[in-house]
């Protein structure tokens, strides 16, 4: 036998071990079911930031107010970018953390399952709070997904969708912070023997320095949003000057958190393609410590460029805050250089998580450059507030998160669902994505080169303005097409799907080492660790030309016994059912020892 | 978990250094006390870190030879689900609604999540 079946080691549990009632749903602590509502959640507003992107470019594609009037549009573009950033991206990539976290470290669960839960539902309510905005006489927050001040003091935006957009970030902010503390506790202390930190997956060490960056980003924009709340509630003149406070002190604080957030938001996601591009070319990931190191710089060196957003107040540092911009690409290129080398000389196949994952290198790449350019202070004073800064921020940030969200969701859906979804509707989504995706940002950055200004309902006919804007609605329209094929593929999976088995991919981490869909508390067995790639290990291990060198050795010594698989957390339950809050059923977790010893 | 304490280590050093680097070349008060802040941050989390590495012995997870037989017992106690997180998430948000709509729902709001907490506390084994 040259390769071990995988599917015959695992039994998948009877039915997806989810919660099956929507009271199940709501009281639910696995972080399984946690990353799921995470995931269909941040989903939810990415649609709902589409839709109200989708009125934006109706407005814009021909030159006249049309449809909404320019008040409408300042809530438009602000909810649109605070759903976008604050309720899809960061909350995706902690749908992420939450379920692949536990299982590419192979622990149970996440270290404090009811704090993760809280996290969940502080953000859900949190960015309800934000939407309901639009609801209230003076309709949602109009002042840019950035609140400068002083515009959203309460001369400048007396409206209470203004409180509730910072109520929400409160309530987001927080959950993000406490989300993060989980994070990091569980890979620091919940990883399975043998789980070195140099084993670890390239997802999961770019999940705990997001954390990282969370736990040092975050505060900063809460203190920042209650001196905002307390200013507009009780007069408190911190960012007034008449009462001897500073505007300039908002931008600092924002984008003190500002900045290290497009990284938090970046992070996972790059992450997501380092676990998918070593899958798909069937080679180890190309220089596992230059990513890791690569990934610690960025995210250190994250804290030390906010202030390149300001430049044009002309009241920063601008050599510093230059140098430490343009230092950033440096390991973000050792990145794209290690992604690079992972596929050469490999044999690439590409069903539709390697394809989103190459178009977002090329979004990426492409946002990358001019994110060089605008690093440099000549080029930023022209181009600052010009749709060129938007073209630019749209395809960093959105090219980064769409098409690597979606290379996650057609690469992990097996694993979540136990269904395979459908190649042929991937590849139809990911060709009308890439081309409607270009088609709008291109057409963005061609505005900013003839000098549009960012945030603006209207603008002049025939000054070279219209048949750019017209190029992006009519991308804009390719895009939302693009949804359809993938809708048409989640109900086609989820109503007759091929089964996926354990390991459809022929993956490396440890995710796929268990049954798809997980069983409760994830494994019944877990295989040694002896690499970053324990289940390539495993499916390769008996292979005439593989593992019969160094600590190989050692396992196939093992092998040959009965005691290859040491079980691991046969689960107990102790008193389920018998707390009288309702909130006691706990599990306790034992990790076994070799077979039968650890019968409860 | 040496690993993790050097990282925490090196975080809190850079910290220290971009401060001092941003103070030197005329920064401003709000983002040194920031990146102060960073290196306190940094090094709360290191000197834990590093108490656990001279006071504990070598875990299994930082074991490259290890067997999952090594770490046999109880990982811990994992509640399967619990009313609190959602009770305390909504109260919260009420009470934060509440600064813009009136006291009385901040109020409610707030009780509402203190009950929720306490017994959060209270259903820990």
């Amino acid at each position: 036998m040259s390769e071990v079946d995988i599917d015959t080691l695992v039994s998948p549990p009877a039915r997806n071990p989810l919660p099956r009632t929507f009271l199940g749903w709501l009281t639910t602590t696995d972080h399984k079911a946690i990353g799921v509502m995470y995931a269909v959640a941040s989903f939810g507003f990415l649609l709902v930031g589409g839709a109200l992107a989708g009125m934006m470019r109706a407005e814009l594609a021909r030159p006249g107010e049309q449809f909404v009037g320019a008040a409408t549009y300042n809530q438009l573009f602000t909810i649109h970018g605070s759903a976008m950033v604050y309720l899809f991206a960061v909350p995706f990539g902690v749908a992420i953390a939450n379920y692949l976290v536990p299982l590419q470290i192979g622990a149970p669960d996440m270290a404090f399952p009811r704090l993760n839960a809280l996290s969940f539902w502080m953000y859900l309510f949190g960015g309800l709070i934000m939407l309901s905005g639009f609801i209230t006489t003076d309709g949602a927050a109009d002042f840019g997904w950035t609140a400068y001040a002083p515009l959203a003091g309460r001369a400048g935006s007396p409206g209470a969708g203004a409180d509730l957009w910072i109520i929400a970030l409160l309530l987001t902010g927080t959950a993000g912070t406490m989300s993060a503390v989980n994070t990091i506790a569980t890979i620091v202390m919940l990883r399975a023997p043998g789980m070195t930190m140099f084993r670890l997956p390239i997802l999961t060490w770019n999940l705990l320095l997001t954390a990282f960056m969370v736990l040092l980003a975050f505060p900063v924009l809460s203190a920042a949003l209650l001196m905002l709340l307390a200013s507009r509630q009780l007069d408190a003149p911190i960012f007034d000057v008449a009462g001897g406070g500073a505007p300039i002190l908002w931008q600092h604080l924002f984008w003190f958190f500002g900045h290290p957030e497009v990284y938090i938001v970046a992070l996972p996601f790059f992450g997501v393609v380092t676990e998918i591009i070593p899958v798909f070319s069937r080679r180890p990931v190309f220089g596992y410590k230059g990513l890791v190191i690569a990934t610690i710089s960025i995210s250190s060196l994250s804290t030390s460029v906010w202030a390149h957003h300001m430049f044009v107040t002309g009241d920063v540092v601008v050599e510093f805050f230059a140098i430490t911009s343009m230092l950033i690409a440096i390991p973000t290129g050792v990145k794209v250089f290690n992604w690079i080398g992972t596929m050469v000389g490999g044999s690439l196949i590409f069903p539709p998580p390697m394809l989103f994952t190459l178009g977002f290198l090329v979004t990426f790449v492409f946002g990358g450059i001019t994110g060089v350019m605008l690093a440099s202070p000549a080029l930023d004073f022209q181009a600052s507030d010009s749709y060129f800064v938007v073209g630019h921020f749209h395809y960093v940030m959105g090219g980064t998160v769409v098409f690597s969200m979606f290379a996650a969701v057609w690469f992990w859906w097996p694993k979540v669902t136990g269904r395979m979804l459908e190649d042929r509707l991937g590849r139809i989504q990911f060709w009308l994505l890439l081309v409607g995706y270009n088609a709008t940002f291109i057409g963005m950055h061609l505005l900013g080169n003839r000098g549009l200004p960012r945030r603006i309902a209207d603008y002049p006919a025939n000054a070279g303005f219209d048949d750019p804007n017209l190029l992006s609605s009519l991308g804009f329209v390719v895009m939302a097409i693009s949804f359809v094929p993938f809708a048409w593929a989640i109900v086609r999976s989820l109503r007759s799907g091929a089964s996926a088995g354990a390991d459809p991919w022929h993956g490396n981490s440890l995710e796929w080492a268990t049954s798809s869909p997980p069983p409760v508390h994830n494994f019944d067995w877990l295989p040694p660790i002896r690499s970053e790639r324990p289940v390539f290990d495993l499916r390769w291990i008996e292979h005439p030309d593989i593992g019969s060198v160094g600590e190989a050795d050692a396992w196939l010594g093992r092998q040959a016994h009965d005691e290859r698989w040491f079980p691991l957390h046969p689960w107990r339950e102790d008193g389920a059912g018998a707390e009288p809050t309702g909130s006691g059923a706990t599990k306790v977790g034992h990790r076994g020892g070799p077979a039968g010893e650890d019968e409860p | 978990m040496r690993v993790e304490a050097t990282i925490w280590t090196a975080t809190a050093v850079f910290f220290a250094a971009l401060a001092a680097l941003y103070v030197a070349v005329g920064g401003e008060a709000a983002g040194t006390s920031l990146l102060g802040i960073g290196f306190a941050f940094g090094g709360i989390i290191a000197v834990w870190l590093w108490r656990r590495v001279r006071t504990e012995p070598v875990p299994p997870e930082d074991r490259a030879a290890a067997d999952m037989s090594d770490d046999a017992g109880s990982v811990g106690t994992f509640v399967v689900e619990s009313w609190r997180p959602i009770g305390i998430a909504a109260g919260a948000a009420v009470a934060l609604v509440g600064l813009v709509v009136g006291p009385w729902l901040a109020i409610i709001g707030a009780l509402f999540a203190m009950f929720h907490l306490t017994g959060l506390v209270r259903d820990v084994r």
